[in-house]
């Protein structure tokens, strides 16, 4: 059943994935993207990871999907781009050296240690005894790593009015 | 666990189809062909394309309010185990959000969210 | 994380059949029924909507199909779908179809973990609160799909201002409603439930003054958030005609429709979950209202009232509050809403660390005293201004049988008392 499930989900994420990359139009793009954000917010899930599939929906379908298409929007790209031969050679190279890479490096981890964690592995408390445990560096670096997104969105996106 | 999964998989395909369903529905019954198609502007020709472009101040409004966003996410799993974590975890928290106080106050002095 | 339809479908057994089968089926079943509530409920708001606007506005309100026109949501449903699903000629099609698919979806998945009751709720999730915020995001790409795919100036305004305002005030309630969890120390809502009581000073809402400002800032970021007025910039009648779903007709409109209203009850039924206890009864412990089916169905009821209430609440306001300006609404949300819910989340964390118990039962009554004693004066105000605007709150006048309804001299009357009491500080 499990195995059903997720080669559903899997072959829902890699369609979103590859539609994002084909389809012409760059806002029916983004919108294959969300599918995929979607699909893999499912896998999360499989995993026994509801906090991380939750998470996955709100800032990356919520958040990060309307600032994708508030640009796209905003730019008013053209809503054609071609897609032209160079781009699909060079697509596919790149796309295949990064499967090999990651075919590779995951198949000295894929027996022992690449299945669904125990009860409640990827619960928020699992994630909180973690993050404020062994991460707290880290934890307290995304803080100022967050500020400098800040600052650079605003002196990008505020011009001041000389 | 997988059954749990298997049945919010389910409502998931429902949640999808029920809706289907009820705008099929007028497919069938709903006569065609009975109104104008032109974009609808109070009854005016429309002007131009709809395809505006509009102020760089909603992508300015989006991208901060991610980074909040993101920022309330991380406060989460700190809430749920507010008890455990202490003291300890109260002033990490306290850091983290006053680093980010920083940027807020940036934002006010610039006033990068003002809609003038 | 506990699924309804999977302990119906262990109880059921059903020996013989695949098990998986009996799940789906059990799902569907589920489904099925969280659909028709979800649409009664939206429906009966859409009618109770516009007799609290007659109401407010001292006019009558459907009154013709069925008692007190309480039918009227039936009738403009079938009307709905007997109407052309018109696509315009410059619209993206696909896309145009699709829109309301993650509005409808959004909302729908959203009410299968609202705890109607101590057993009635779909899925009890592990991540609940969270799970809701998520999910209610999709409404964002909904609206922004619809606004773009109409291919109409008014209809990309207004989606795009609307993610924008979602966007934004999703930021102030999700801190809100953290304020709660961080008390609870669970995401599930049947959980904060559980760690409230039925009296009024059990509530989260009373819990200390950090909660009851937490509460109205929910609120209030939860109505901008739904679109409602004050906030309904994104659909401003006169300057966007109706914003992103603007190009939409029959069925398809009435998905973002039915939708809007659904959000209403379900930042209601939120609310209640998480300020005002839920579906705990006065006086009876959850045991026993476990143990007992007559207090599980008060429960419910109790829980469908005060969840009414706060819908009331919202359909009340959007008579009574002028719209915002862009400005106002940005500036609202950014310079007071998040750091106020930045200073309640840190006050409710160093107030479970620095009160100890019996000081927190003092606060707790004093907060409960305090909150009951605003609620009391506002509700008095309320009906004192009813009393005098010259017409008598009966339902009689609903139907249009009373003679006595004259707008004409009601506004006199009414003018007549401001006149009189325009000195009063109360008025």
């Amino acid at each position: 059943m499990t195995a059903t499930i997720f080669i559903l989900l899997a072959a829902l994420a890699v369609l979103g994935a590859v539609l994002a990359v084909l389809l012409p139009n760059a806002v029916h793009a983004a919108m294959a993207l969300i599918v995929m954000l979607v699909a893999t917010a499912g896998i999360y899930l499989l995993l026994s990871a509801p906090f991380v599939a939750v998470i996955q929906i709100a800032v990356y379908a919520g958040a990060i999907m309307v600032l994708f298409l508030f640009v796209i929007m905003l730019m008013n790209v053209e809503l054609r781009i071609p897609l032209r031969r160079w781009t699909l050679v060079a697509g596919t190279v790149a796309g295949g050296l990064f499967l090999y890479q990651t075919v590779h490096l995951l198949r000295g981890v894929m027996d022992d240690q690449a299945r669904s964690g125990a009860d409640g592995f990827g619960s928020a408390h699992e994630v909180s005894s973690v993050l404020f445990a062994e991460y707290v560096v880290p934890f307290e670096l995304v803080s100022v790593l967050l500020l400098v997104a800040i600052v650079a969105a605003v002196v990008l996106g505020k011009r001041e009015a000389a | 666990m997988t059954s749990d999964l298997a049945g919010l998989l389910f409502l998931a395909v429902f949640a999808l189809l029920i809706p289907g369903a009820a705008l099929a529905i007028p497919a069938l019954i709903a006569p065609k062909g009975t109104v104008d198609l032109t974009p609808y502007e109070s009854g005016m020709k429309p002007v131009g394309s709809a395809r505006l472009r509009f102020s760089v101040k909603f992508y300015l409004v989006s991208l901060l309010f991610i980074i909040f966003d993101v920022e309330v996410i991380y406060l989460y799993p700190w809430a749920i185990r507010l008890r455990d974590l202490g003291w300890p975890g109260f002033f990490e928290v306290v850091m983290f959000v006053v680093i980010l106080g920083v940027g807020y106050l940036f934002i006010l002095k610039k006033r990068a969210l003002d809609w003038d | 994380m506990q699924l309804l339809a999977e302990r119906i479908a262990t109880w059921l057994g059903m020996e013989g059949l695949p098990r998986q089968a009996v799940v789906a089926g059990v799902v569907l079943v589920v489904a099925l029924v969280v659909a028709t509530v979800v649409l009664t409920i939206a429906g009966i708001l859409t009618w109770a909507e516009r007799r609290v606007a007659g109401r407010t506005q001292s006019r009558v309100g459907p009154n013709r199909v069925g008692p007190l026109g309480f039918l009227q949501w039936v009738a403009d449903g079938i009307k709905l779908i007997t109407k052309e699903d018109v696509i315009p000629a410059a619209a993206d099609r696909t896309l145009f179809r699709l829109a309301p698919y993650p509005v409808i979806v959004g909302i729908f998945a959203a009410f299968a973990s609202v705890p109607f009751g101590q057993k009635l709720i779909a899925a009890d999730l592990n991540v609940g609160v969270l799970y809701l915020m998520a999910i209610t995001s999709l409404v964002v790409v909904g609206v922004l799909m619809a606004g773009w795919a109409s291919n109409n100036k008014w209809a990309l305004l207004g989606g795009v201002r609307s993610a924008a305002q979602i966007v934004s005030y999703e930021v102030p309630s999700v801190l809100a409603a953290l304020s709660v969890v961080l008390l609870a120390g669970t995401l599930s809502l049947q959980g904060i439930i559980g760690k409230q009581g039925g009296w009024p000073w059990e509530w989260y809402l009373f819990y200390n003054p950090f909660t009851f400002v937490a509460f109205f800032l929910f609120f209030t970021s939860a109505v901008a958030e739904g679109n409602r007025t004050p906030f309904d910039l994104p659909e401003a009648e006169s300057e966007l005609v109706a914003g992103y779903n603007v190009e939409y007709s029959g069925m398809r409109f009435a998905g973002f429709f039915l939708g809007e209203f659904a959000n209403v009850y379900l930042l209601s039924a939120i609310a209640t979950a998480l300020f005002f206890g839920g579906w705990q009864i006065p006086g009876v412990t959850p045991d026993m209202q476990a143990a007992s089916p007559v207090w599980q169905a008060v429960g419910v009821g109790l829980f469908a009232l005060k969840a009414g209430t706060g819908a009331f609440v919202v359909l009340w306001l959007r008579w009574t509050m002028p719209r915002l300006r862009v400005d106002q609404l940005m500036g609202l949300c950014y310079r007071y809403l998040l750091p106020l819910s930045f200073a309640m989340l840190l006050g409710n964390a160093a107030y479970v660390w620095l009160v100890p118990q019996w000081a927190a039962w003092v606060v707790q009554g004093a907060t409960t005293t305090v909150g009951l004693a605003v609620a009391g004066v506002f509700v008095r105000r309320v009906f004192y201004h009813i009393r005098h605007v010259g017409d008598d709150v009966s339902l009689d006048l609903a139907r249009g049988e009373s003679g006595t309804f004259d707008p004409q001299l009601q506004v006199r009357v009414y003018g007549a008392f401001r006149r009189r009491h325009a000195g009063d500080s109360a008025s």
